[in-house]
């Protein structure tokens, strides 16, 4: 019973200390909302005005790949949105974390170790900036469907299965979650505090490419075709595409389920090892360079 | 008075770092371009060095010491805090704060621990864009302090007329006291102090000594305050630790360093058109320790301070030895042994540099 009580207790301290961090985020973004917001909303409205005259040209349908262009666009948006949130997500809240760290040995402290100092789990500032991001690109992807459904008339296929999108945007999230932890360990291990972070700029060099997100991997050789089999995006925007724009079922896209879930078990579990591996290394070594 | 309150034993810290050549780059850096090929060439040519931030040091607090840890930059000061705090692990030996090892029992160590770093880390929590008011309030949830709680002491620290300009705009005292502000907030039965007067106005830097005195006093918590400034742990201390090259080198009230040091008064002077090396001219005399300051040695400007047993002995041949070499005195002060002599007597005997 007291067990239980602890961990109810350690579970509400942590919801305090995530709950601390969305109202700086939110604070962060109050602070100069009236200048940053005006240019977000004249991005979505051009950016749809651009999808709208895009369709027009193609009569209404995608040039590459047929069926609704409405559809296209929400599968891009949403699939390209949340895969890129969580390539980078994780490496970004690391860097957070470490900040300020540098030198040999002086008075110099990064919020890591003001985190620590004040009984604040680390892991309480990664998953809140890590929800945070998804909440924001949520709420973005959301404005976007919005102006277009008031403004631009758009409006999704009656045949499209929006539950097994969804399903694909989770595990799509999760699988390359798993890259974006192993990119996160490369702060440390690799010292990509330098600037590059080597994994993620190297599934984003590929992606567009051999994942055939802007080509038809069907034209691609061979080698970039393997390349491509690698990539969680793969999977992720040929199942959305066949479910969108061809409102296929489960069992048509059940090969690339499966695959993308191989590849979350996979990739999140050498992402955490790697990225706890290379705190402790940092621990260890207490200095940047 | 209770039992240990800090504790360490053997503690040893080591630094890895690329040895000498890899921070001055010069004519390689310029051949190969880039810093990074620069790195990844030097890095496997260079050998690397270990630095001894710590070297094996014994330390122990009782319950209820207010102690000063003294001694020059890079003397380990920082390095030793920073492990009482758990924030770096010692390389070897070991470290107990109220009992609980700082390696094994952390998180034990965090909850009776409140750090308050210097001036240049205060910075580190604060959002520059967000208002003052804002960061205390984001600040007071994560700590669970009531926020009247938290306006009250930024009152008491003179901070109720910059609550609602950003943080970025303030001063450095402003912000430094915003800094300092959550660590004199957060009660627990051991501070630890780096240097958290650095860049301070003397009034902000008063209430924060205050406050420690009291709190020491009344609550009886243990204080460990890492400094540089001899004047600042006389006032302040029951004992002082002095510190250099890793080690501790003294350790005793501030009575007790005085009177070990031997100096029993201090020679200020300023000289010019001194054309000879001070510390050589004065070598010799029977001066505890001699600090030499270059003013503008290219016209033979100096201060020098000599801390000596009996000045009305000292002095004659001191200014005998100056003038007749063609240096002028342009003020003399003699006055009473302090912590600094005695600092200043310990440091230099430490590196060689007394019994001139």
């Amino acid at each position: 019973m007291s067990e239980l009580s602890s961990l109810v207790e350690r579970i509400k301290v942590n919801l305090r200390h995530i709950a601390a961090f969305y109202y700086e985020e939110a604070s962060r973004i109050a602070a100069w909302w009236l200048w940053n917001v005006p240019f977000q909303l004249l991005q979505i409205l051009f950016s749809l005005l651009l999808f709208k005259y895009y369709a027009l040209a193609f009569g209404g349908s995608s040039p590459l790949y047929g069926g609704d262009f409405m559809a296209f666009i929400i599968a891009g948006l949403a699939i390209n949105t949340y895969m890129d949130a969580s390539l980078e997500v994780y490496y970004s809240s690391i860097a957070a974390l470490y900040y300020g760290r540098m030198g040999i040995g002086g008075v110099h402290l990064s919020r890591r170790d003001y985190l620590h100092l004040a009984g604040v789990s680390p892991l309480a500032f990664i998953f809140a900036r890590v929800s945070w991001r998804y909440l924001m690109e949520t709420l973005i992807f959301a404005l976007y469907i919005a102006a277009g459904a008031l403004f631009f008339g758009f409006k999704v296929s009656a045949g499209a299965n929006l539950g097994l999108v969804l399903c694909i945007i989770l595990l799509s999230i999760a699988a390359c979650s798993g890259v974006g932890l192993i990119s996160a360990s490369m702060y440390w291990l690799a010292g990509a505090y330098r600037g590059v972070e080597p994994v993620v700029w190297l599934v984003r060099l590929l992606a567009p490419l051999a994942a055939g997100i802007y080509v038809p991997r069907e034209v691609l050789p061979r080698e970039l075709v393997m390349l491509g089999n690698l990539l969680p995006q793969t999977y992720a925007v040929s199942a959305a595409r066949k479910a969108l724009l061809k409102g296929v079922a489960l069992g048509d896209v059940a090969g690339e389920l499966f695959t993308l879930t191989l590849q979350a078990a996979v990739l999140i579990p050498v992402g955490a090892a790697l990225l706890a591996y290379s705190l402790s290394l940092e621990r260890k070594r207490a200095t940047m360079y | 008075m209770g039992g240990d309150a800090i504790r360490t034993e053997n503690l040893v810290r080591v630094y890895r770092i690329l040895g000498r050549g890899f921070y001055d780059p010069g004519v390689f850096y310029e051949a190969l371009g880039s810093r990074f090929a620069y790195e990844v060439f030097m890095k496997a040519l260079v050998k690397k060095v270990d630095v001894y931030a710590l070297n094996s040091v014994n330390l122990t607090v009782r319950e209820g010491e207010f102690v000063c840890l003294l001694g020059p930059n890079g003397s380990g000061k920082t390095t030793l805090i920073k492990i009482l705090a758990g924030i770096i692990p010692p390389s070897s030996g070991r470290a107990e704060v109220m009992g609980y090892d700082v390696v094994r029992e952390r998180k034990e160590v965090v909850k009776r621990v409140t750090y308050i770093p210097s001036l240049a880390a205060a910075g580190a929590w604060a959002q520059p864009r967000l208002t003052v008011k804002q960061n205390l309030r984001f600040m007071s949830r994560l700590f669970n302090f009531p926020f009247e709680d938290v306006l009250d002491a930024a009152r008491k620290l003179g901070l109720e007329e910059v609550m609602d300009r950003p943080f970025g705009a303030l001063s450095t005292g402003q912000q430094a006291r915003v800094g300092l502000l959550f660590g004199m907030l957060r009660r627990s039965p051991v501070y630890l102090l780096d240097e958290p007067t650095m860049g301070l106005s003397p009034e902000t830097a008063r209430i924060l000594r205050n406050f420690l005195v009291d709190l020491n006093r009344e609550f009886k918590v243990t204080v460990l305050y890492a400094t540089h400034h001899p004047l600042e742990a006389q006032e302040v201390a029951s004992r002082v630790v002095i510190m250099d090259r890793g080690r501790v080198i003294a350790d005793g009230t501030p009575e007790q360093l005085i009177r070990g040091s031997g100096v029993e008064e201090s020679i200020a002077l300023e000289v010019y058109g001194a054309y000879f090396d001070p510390r050589q001219v004065l070598q010799g005399l029977g001066a505890n320790y001699v600090e030499i300051r270059p003013v503008r040695p290219e016209v033979g400007e100096y201060e020098v301070v000599v801390g000596v047993k009996d000045s009305d002995e000292a002095l004659p041949k001191l200014l005998t030895e100056l003038l007749s070499r063609g240096a002028k005195v342009s003020r003399l002060r003699v006055r009473k042994a302090n912590l600094e002599d005695a600092y200043l007597y310990y440091v230099g005997a430490a590196r060689g540099e007394t019994g001139v």
